[in-house]
């Protein structure tokens, strides 16, 4: 009980404190300590990655030896996982190379910008299923999304003017209304996480 | 803002409110600071023809040799900040500047002069960060305050929210289906806040499902997050009394990769489609792919996010969505632990405070009062904030 | 009647459909269509050019994947190419994620292979001189800082494996402070970061660019001046392209104006499906109404 749970949460509170208070001291053991913090986030994250690996291989391998008619790609994501690894560390030129460098822009590019681009496509559903005016809030969402998106088009350059005060004026009340309570939970979650009372995160009720 | 501490010295040192000992150059230390900083400034000489910039030399000890740290290049610019890596400066060296005037050819032609010996000091207290301070203890004093006040009184008054009441029917339904319940917990890391507010639903979710006997599947896109998601779904089927059930790879990493990852997480969808989906935590352009593949494949989906961007995609995708600080308040709402509830009541206070002054404070700037503009006002504001 | 029934249920591949077409045929008839400037372009290419007055460096920095790219990179461009028009020492990072450094790579030999390293006005572009390009360097939020304090001392080398001290454009940079704007395009939420550490902390003006399903998120740090200016997705790039264009004489190839054909389109079919949805829900409301 006391390494599951004491331990940890004695770490966070100690530590979670000491970053408060560096935070108001410019004293140059105060900024080394900061520095040095910042490198162990840096050193675990890295140690957690190895972790994170082994568990796509755990995954992956489990699934190939499972056999069914989904367990080819699996071995894709694996061959692929290596392959550029392999490429990038032991290629001619490493990640500099002309290999690693074409895979990239000819493989890595415009996979990931196609994944990107579906969202025009669901974007438009979305739009056509949710913009109903069904009453009067829904109307006037309905006509604020069609004047947004017809001055964002070249012919719509004669609402240019009530565009600009739609995204300055309502869009960032709106958006600071959120934020403003975003930000007040954000200090709450932190402190209630340091004074130990918020204790979930370590798996578990109490 | 170092630049913010720099210019209003100088300013003073040319109005000559600060004494120049004796000295042609006058040195400074720079206040609020870790003593790797000195404010260097100088009278220009009195017939400036010919003179075009200045070279500013320092020697660190006694013995040693002058070094040229910097460069004025312009005539008018009677002030240097030594703040050079490659020359540090540390609190408790002895310094002394000598300046130098050049001309267009980078000439030396004349010493302006040479300061007295001067040694920075480093600060134990960031003065300009006085505002954040009281914020600090505002906050504080209104947590401890509600907490004990939740400890004497058990039934603190918390509102409805729909997506967390929903979460028990959500799993009930996967349970009856016979079906997996997805829980992505966004795509931050453990620094965000709602990665770590994501997690503290995923506590009782996964005890939830441990207990129903259903299956819950975590994709990670974070290896720190995944290490801490893996522990607290393993920790919950133990508390269930259902260890067992717990397989390895339920949780697991997928990839680094935003959208390599929702390629994954979707192609889960649509081969296994899961009864429930729930996105809960930090997301980005991701949300509505996430969302609209769930949609189609007719899974009940509740969404939480602090990402105002994003929200209006889950709005329109989810049954239900948790907007902003209702995820943060998830866990008190779920175990009802009167001590967090207390810190709900404590935000809220908070947040009524500041809604006053803003509401105050604008209607004051709207009836022009002038108070607030008044220059004695002004400089009081300014004082406090260190600018 | 039929109609409006089948409206309603549109299966969404239709649309999806539509939306592949309206996408496909506008570039391919390279049709073209004028663009305007809003404000914050306008104040960003403002902020950016009056560098050229004080000849403090540009960091562009390139913290965006691949997936952003087709919106992103255009911005990339414009700007490198705005800075070595105008004579503004410039420095291409990728960010604080790897897969920024590729891109700003790309960024470089487009812009690059597009001039025939050669300026406007005749000069020859010179590495080290007009600008530098910057490894990737891990550390997150630590590389901030650290550029904040040390500039050098954070990369050490540029991203030829170079000492960066003996680059002539380092001569007057020592941390952040030295630095005349940095604008980081990005489709995440890093730009603020780059607003919180480098804006607020070190007092570095910061820019950004941005997609524009992120770009309403900003106009609150427009408003604030947390950010000096903003190109907000697609437009946003067209707009910067122009103000190129038109101020500085230069004529290239304008990536994200060619784009803005489809975008349009893309625009005015969703207006159109979203009224026709709007009419089928009333006439089938209606029908529903005169049946009870």
């Amino acid at each position: 009980m006391f390494l599951k749970r004491t331990l940890p949460l004695l770490i966070v509170f100690l530590l979670g404190l000491a970053m408060i208070i560096q935070f108001y001291i410019p004293h140059p053991v105060s900024q080394n300590f900061y520095d040095s913090m910042a490198e162990w986030v840096r050193i675990s994250g890295a140690f957690a990655l190895i972790l994170g690996l082994s568990s796509f291989f755990y995954v992956h391998t489990r699934k190939l030896a499972r056999k069914n008619k989904d367990s080819f790609y699996s071995g894709v994501a694996i061959l692929c996982l290596i392959g550029m690894a392999g490429i990038g560390i032991f290629g001619r030129g490493g990640i500099n190379g002309w290999l690693f460098s074409n895979l990239y822009r000819s493989i890595i590019v415009p996979l990931d910008a196609t994944m990107f681009s579906l969202l025009s496509f669901y974007i438009a559903s979305a739009a056509f299923k949710a913009f109903k005016a069904r009453n009067a809030m829904a109307f006037a969402l309905l006509v604020t999304a069609i004047i947004v998106m017809l001055g964002r088009v070249s012919f719509g350059s004669f609402l240019d003017g009530i565009v600009e005060w739609i995204l300055v004026y309502p869009n960032t009340a709106a958006q600071r209304g959120i934020i403003l309570g975003i930000g007040l939970g954000m200090i709450a979650t932190s402190l209630k996480i340091i004074l130990g009372i918020e204790r979930s995160y370590l798996g578990g009720g109490d | 803002m170092i630049f913010k501490k720099f210019i209003p010295a100088v300013i003073l040192v040319f109005l000559g409110s600060l004494p120049l000992s004796g000295s042609a150059v006058c040195v400074q230390d720079v206040p609020d600071d870790d003593g790797s900083a000195l404010i260097v400034s100088w009278e220009p000489p009195g017939d400036i023809l010919g003179f075009f910039m200045y070279k500013i030399y320092r020697k660190d000890s006694l013995e040693g040799e002058f070094v040229q740290v910097g460069k004025s290049s312009k005539m008018e610019n009677c002030f240097f900040v030594d703040k050079d890596p490659r020359f540090p400066l540390n609190s408790g060296m002895n310094v002394v500047y000598r300046i130098v005037a050049l001309d267009e050819e980078e000439n030396e032609i004349r010493e302006i002069g040479v300061s007295e010996q001067f040694s920075p000091s480093h600060s134990y207290f960031n003065s300009t960060k006085k505002n954040t301070v009281v914020a600090v203890i505002f906050v504080f004093t209104a947590l401890i305050t509600f907490l004990n006040l939740a400890k004497k009184d058990k039934n603190l008054f918390i509102r409805k929210i729909a997506g967390l009441d929903a979460l028990d029917e959500a799993v009930g339904r996967a349970t009856e289906m016979g079906r997996s319940v997805l829980y992505v917990p966004g795509l931050s890391t453990m620094d965000d806040i709602a990665t770590v507010a994501s997690i503290n639903i995923l506590g009782p979710v996964a005890k939830k499902v441990a207990e129903y006997e259903t299956k819950i599947l975590v994709p990670n896109r974070d290896p720190i997050v995944y290490t801490i998601t893996h522990e607290v779904v393993k920790e919950a089927y133990l508390e269930a009394g259902r260890p067992d059930a717990f397989q390895e790879d339920q949780v697991f990493f997928v990839s680094q990769n935003q959208f390599a990852f929702v390629a994954a997480v979707n192609g889960i969808m649509m081969r296994e489609k899961p009864a429930t989906n729930l996105y809960l935590g930090m997301f980005w352009a991701e949300s509505l792919l996430l969302a609209e593949t769930g949609n189609a494949t007719g899974a009940v989906q509740i969404a939480g996010t602090d990402s105002v961007t994003q929200l209006p995609f889950f709005v329109t995708s989810c049954d239900y969505t948790l907007i902003g600080e209702e995820l943060y308040a998830a866990s008190a709402y779920l175990s009802r632990d009167p001590v967090l509830v207390g810190t709900i009541k404590a935000q809220d206070v908070e947040k009524a405070i500041l809604l006053i002054l803003l509401v105050l404070l604008s209607v004051l700037a709207i009836l022009n009062f002038n108070f607030f503009r008044s220059e004695s006002f002004l400089r009081f504001i300014m004082s406090f904030f260190g600018t | 009647m039929k109609f409006w029934l089948f409206m309603d249920k549109l299966d969404r591949r239709w649309l999806f459909l539509a939306i592949g077409l309206s996408v496909i045929i506008p570039s391919i008839t390279n049709m073209r269509f004028p663009v305007t400037t809003t404000p914050p372009t306008l104040n960003l290419w403002n902020f950016v050019d009056s560098l050229k007055y004080t000849k403090k460096p540009l960091i562009i920095i390139c913290d965006y994947s691949p997936s952003t790219s087709p919106e992103l990179q255009p911005m990339a461009h414009a700007l490198f190419r705005h800075a070595l028009e105008a004579d503004i020492p410039v420095f291409l990072y990728g960010g604080l994620y790897t897969e920024g450094f590729g891109l700003a790579r790309i960024a470089e030999e487009t812009v690059l292979e597009e001039i025939d390293y050669q300026k406007a006005n005749g000069d020859s572009v010179i590495y080290g001189e007009d600008y530098v390009f910057l490894p990737f360097v891990p550390g997150g939020l630590a590389v901030i800082a650290g550029m904040g304090e040390d500039f050098i001392g954070t990369f050490r080398v540029d991203a030829r494996g170079d000492s960066l001290k003996n680059l002539p454009m380092m001569d007057n940079v020592r941390r952040l402070e030295d630095i005349g704007l940095i604008v980081d395009i990005a489709g995440s939420a890093v730009s603020r970061t780059w607003m919180v550490y480098a804006g607020t902390r070190y007092g570095t003006p910061v820019g950004v660019g941005t997609t524009a399903v992120s770009a309403a998120e900003y106009y609150t740090f427009l408003q604030t001046r947390q950010f000096v200016g903003m190109m907000g997705g697609m437009k946003g790039a067209a707009e910067y392209e122009e103000l190129n264009a038109s101020n500085l004489n230069i004529e290239v190839r304008k990536q994200a104006g060619i784009a803005m054909a489809s975008q349009n389109f893309v625009h005015l079919l969703i207006i159109f499906m979203v009224i026709l949805g709007n009419i089928s829900f009333f006439v089938l409301k209606r029908n529903k109404e005169r049946r009870l």
